[in-house]
């Protein structure tokens, strides 16, 4: 009797005795090496910190460079911010980041923070990508809409200006190849603000309206908007004759430079796309001759393994005026473009196909008003942080339309979502 | 309804056959013997079950439960019940060395608000709960079968059980979880006489676990993120909303030893147990996120006395175990597959208690007294390992309970039951980190700690009266309500009452 008790005891007391789990739980150490650009110099380096942030657990710890660092295993995004003196005294704001890097053991990490220079061009203030609902509650397309703002003191001719899509979803990850997000980013859609130089100057705190279909949408969906105003719209002579878009008379187009639809371009209405402005200093033809990108990926699914090829065009980074990448909380998987166009990403809804995110778009958050009145939108490259999500879109607040599936309308007017416009 | 017919000709067998020569009101009086109860423990062993009692007796019920809680006291357990079921159970002794025994059973009802738990079976499968902000009302249906055998050979004595119940729990509204659980248990044992009066006994038994949990949103408007939970307020942010249907699977193998005196003496009863499960994400690959084992222990040793006028018993208890969780953790999601690159053991739940109890009835004439004293001390301390949480009670737990059962004339037979219960925390504290967590899901870990660690008292009274119509047969209504009040903050009422068919 007592031997079969000493046998079976030992099965239970196998397990820890301690109540916590501390003592049992591995921090691995993780030793950071900061390599600056060579036109910042160490010592005028300063406020720097270094973000760790889990991705299975959504915590995030915050250590100094230098300090020691250990962290539990796991996925991490990790993020460098400093500020720093440039060689010619300005100052700048020096970031880096690595994504989705695996902690499993101890590891010596190398950063090389880029210094953020303000590109002085017009910024995406707003995507409005979910659309509206109707008054049956389906989906309706066509009021999508893209809000440009000049966030500068000066006149901004936004002739030339390119909206651009990317090709990659930011909800499922591939391996590229040839991966050139360091040199370039993948866009299947560029439509672009005609124009002679100087004939659509958009002056300090001004807005540009860019729409999918600039018409006065509430006489299809009492529940839509007017866009009939829009400074221009993207148009699209489809090739399919059930779905045909519309051309509105009273706003102009911008010049189609491709699209990967051979019916009519919209947002992706579910977010899986980043949308960016970019300047292309070459003709129309030489690009699309120049600038195409060939890639190979593989589909991993239940059935085997999948080779694939595909073909987008190519935007080298340094054209890229500004990058939006967009998501959805629950499906994110990577961000579309080097971290120096966009070291974060911003939402509308939290999960995939949301009910929630219509009427609701991503607007940029304000800084402050200048001294001249104008809202200054914040923009550091990193739409995680210079984004609110889930905002009631701005053309529904000025024009006081439908906000809601339920038909209430909106009676607020806010800046940037949040803050409320005073009169 | 071929379930339900299951059931009657599962059922059907034992209950044609279930006879004796004595009269109906002495079996049931037989069959409700208060030490029969108060040493259960013994009966997991199927080959001592041999001796659980010596005459047959068989009952058909049908009995209607309803609890109302005064708020969520546990969210997982909503704030309210009302069931409706029927069973059949008999014990026969079948032959001159053998018995049969068996059960089967179905119930139908609602638990109301249960809140922060899509999942089911949340004692069996916490803390990894499929969950989301607005829960709701539950439809429960439960389905029961099990018989076991038990034969003796001179000294030795054997005995098997197999069992399976089923439930599906199911909401008509948005969030519609849907969640189907099966158990299939199988028991084996053998005691071998070491004299006259004493048996060692030993047994195994093994227990298979399934549940599929889907959710669906119907709305066109409406749709809500489905959280995986991780215990303490936690939950895996990463797939926050990704995915509405998850398994859960999972193994329990256990042992008992037994040292049983037939009549007065020493007994001891050793049981361990390891339940293991693990939780899968359906909608992405079979994705395994989580999975946890849990050890438990029970120690009883005491002594009980029998004799033609009084019989009692003392025996102190040692309970005890420890439920540790894993998360697996997942690389960057390349192609569509996550590679798995690690586990983390993250929560922890370990608890004991020790109890000394104590059971004596004298019979008088026609009536049988009884009384039941237990007094304990409990332990519990959750844990969560980074950001380091935790949730920690102990306190002092004690129980009275006086009985009488009495012949009522010739033709009725009555039992009257009234409890005390009272538990009193020494010590409480609880370290909740908010920041990494949904702000209600951290209130509802809350308001549970804050319902397990106020002084609770119970109390409880049960009447059963029941007629002889024949020799063999009687018919019978019980009642029972158990009044439990959270230190005047909270109360749950919980009423049952059954009409019986004995034979």
């Amino acid at each position: 009797m007592k031997y079969l008790l000493l046998l079976l005891l030992p099965l239970f007391l196998l397990s820890s005795c301690d109540d916590s789990l501390t003592s049992s739980l591995t921090h691995y150490d993780v030793d950071i090496t900061v390599s600056l650009p060579d036109e910042i110099s160490p010592e005028t380096v300063s406020d720097a910190t270094l973000t760790f942030r889990n991705i299975s657990s959504g915590t995030e710890q915050r250590f100094t460079p230098g300090s020691d660092i250990s962290v539990i295993p796991g996925l991490y995004d990790v993020d460098y911010e400093a500020k720093g003196i440039l060689t010619n005294g300005a100052e700048s704001r020096l970031r880096a980041t690595l994504r989705s890097v695996n902690i499993t053991s101890s590891v010596s990490l190398k950063l090389e923070p880029f210094s953020c220079v303000e590109s002085n061009d017009l910024i995406i203030a707003e995507i409005f990508f979910a659309g509206t609902l109707n008054p049956s509650g389906n989906n309706y397309n066509g009021d999508d809409y893209i809000r440009l703002y000049n966030n500068s003191d000066e006149v901004i001719y936004a002739d030339g200006l390119a909206l651009i899509e990317s090709k990659f979803n930011t909800t499922q990850k591939y391996d590229y190849t040839p991966d050139i997000m360091n040199e370039a980013v993948s866009v299947d859609a560029i439509y672009v603000i005609p124009g002679s130089g100087k004939d659509h100057p958009v002056n300090p705190g001004e807005y540009l309206l860019l729409a999918d279909t600039g018409i006065d949408h509430r006489q299809l969906n009492p529940y839509s908007f007017d866009l009939s105003d829009a400074d221009f719209e993207w148009y699209d002579i489809s090739t399919s004759p059930s779905n045909v878009d519309i051309d509105s008379p009273t706003v102009p187009n911008l010049d189609k430079w491709y699209c990967y639809t051979n019916s009519y371009f919209i947002l992706h209405n579910r977010g899986f796309k980043a949308y960016g402005l970019a300047r292309i200093p070459v003709e129309k033809e030489t690009y699309l001759k120049e600038y195409l990108y060939n890639y190979e990926y593989t589909v991993v699914s239940d059935a085997g393994s999948f080779p694939m090829t595909a073909t987008a065009y190519r935007i080298p980074n340094q054209w890229v005026v500004d990058w939006v990448n967009c998501s959805v909380k629950a499906l994110y998987a990577w961000t579309v473009s080097a971290p120096m166009l966009d070291m974060g990403w911003t939402s509308c809804g939290t999960i995939d196909k949301d009910k929630n995110r219509f009427f609701h778009s991503v607007r940029r958050k304000l800084l402050y008003l200048n001294e001249v009145g104008n809202p200054v939108f914040k923009d550091t490259n990193n739409s995680s942080a210079d984004f609110n999500t889930d905002c009631t879109a701005s053309i529904i607040e000025l024009e006081g339309s439908v906000m809601d599936q339920y038909g209430n309308k909106s009676v607020t007017v806010t800046y940037d979502g949040i803050t409320p416009v005073k009169e | 309804m071929k379930r339900t017919a299951l059931i009657f000709a599962f059922a059907t067998p034992l209950i044609l056959s279930a006879s004796g020569n004595d009269s109906i009101l002495s079996r049931m009086d037989s069959h409700s013997d208060g030490l029969r109860v108060f040493i259960s423990d013994t009966w997991q062993n199927p080959a001592l079950k041999y001796f659980s009692q010596d005459v047959p007796f068989s009952t058909l019920s049908v009995d209607y439960t309803h609890r109302n809680d005064s708020e969520n006291i546990t969210p997982e357990n909503g704030d309210g019940l009302h069931s409706t079921g029927f069973s059949a159970e008999s014990f026969i002794p079948a032959g001159n060395n053998s018995v049969v025994w068996g059960n089967a059973g179905y119930s139908t009802g609602t638990t109301r608000n249960v809140q922060w738990c899509e999942s089911a079976d949340a004692e069996l499968i916490y803390p990894y709960f499929s969950a989301d902000e607005a829960g709701g009302d539950l439809k429960d249906e439960y389905y029961r079968f099990s018989g076991g055998y038990a034969g003796r050979n001179e000294k030795l004595v054997w005995g098997a059980t197999i069992g399976y119940s089923a439930a599906h729990h199911f909401r008509d509204v948005d969030p519609r979880p849907r969640n189907i659980t099966g158990k299939l248990t199988l028991s084996g044992g053998v005691a071998y006489a070491l004299s006259t009066n004493y048996l060692a006994g030993a047994s195994l038994n093994w227990m298979k676990y399934k549940q599929s949990n889907e959710i669906k949103f119907v709305s066109e408007t409406h749709d809500l993120p489905i959280y995986q939970l991780t215990g303490l307020g936690t939950h895996y942010n990463r797939f926050a909303g990704a995915s509405k249907s998850s398994d859960f699977s999972g193994n329990r193998f256990g042992a008992t030893v037994n040292l049983y005196p037939l009549h007065s003496g020493v007994m001891v009863n050793f049981s361990v147990s390891r339940f293991s499960f693990d939780k899968t994400l359906r909608d992405l690959n079979k994705l395994p996120i989580a999975s946890a084992w849990h050890n438990a222990l029970t120690v009883n040793a005491g002594y009980k006395h029998i004799s033609g006028i009084v019989t009692y018993s003392v025996t102190g208890q040692f309970d005890a175990y420890r439920r540790h969780g894993s998360e697996n953790i997942f690389g960057d999601a390349v192609s569509g597959s996550y590679p798995q690159i690690g586990s983390l053991e993250m929560y922890a739940d370990n608890y004991y208690r020790a109890l000394l109890q104590g059971f004596a009835s004298i019979r008088h004439n026609n009536q049988t007294y009884s009384m039941t004293l237990r007094s304990g001390y409990s332990h519990r301390k959750q844990f969560y390992a980074e950001p380091e949480q935790w949730a920690l009670v102990e306190g002092f737990e004690n129980m009275a309970d006086f009985g009488v059962r009495s012949f009522l004339g010739q033709h009725w037979y009555g039992i009257a039951d009234l409890s005390f219960a009272i538990f009193s925390p020494t010590e409480k504290d609880i370290n909740l980190q908010p920041s990494t967590s949904q702000e209600a899901l951290t209130g509802s870990v809350e308001t549970g700690f804050r319902h397990s660690t106020v002084t609770r008292c119970a109390t409880s009274v049960s009447l059963t009266a029941a007629r002889a119509i024949s020799e063999k047969y009687a018919i019978g209504i019980g009642g029972s309500a158990t009044l439990t009040n959270y230190s005047g903050t909270a109360h749950s009422n919980l009423y049952n009452i059954s009409i019986n068919f004995y034979f």
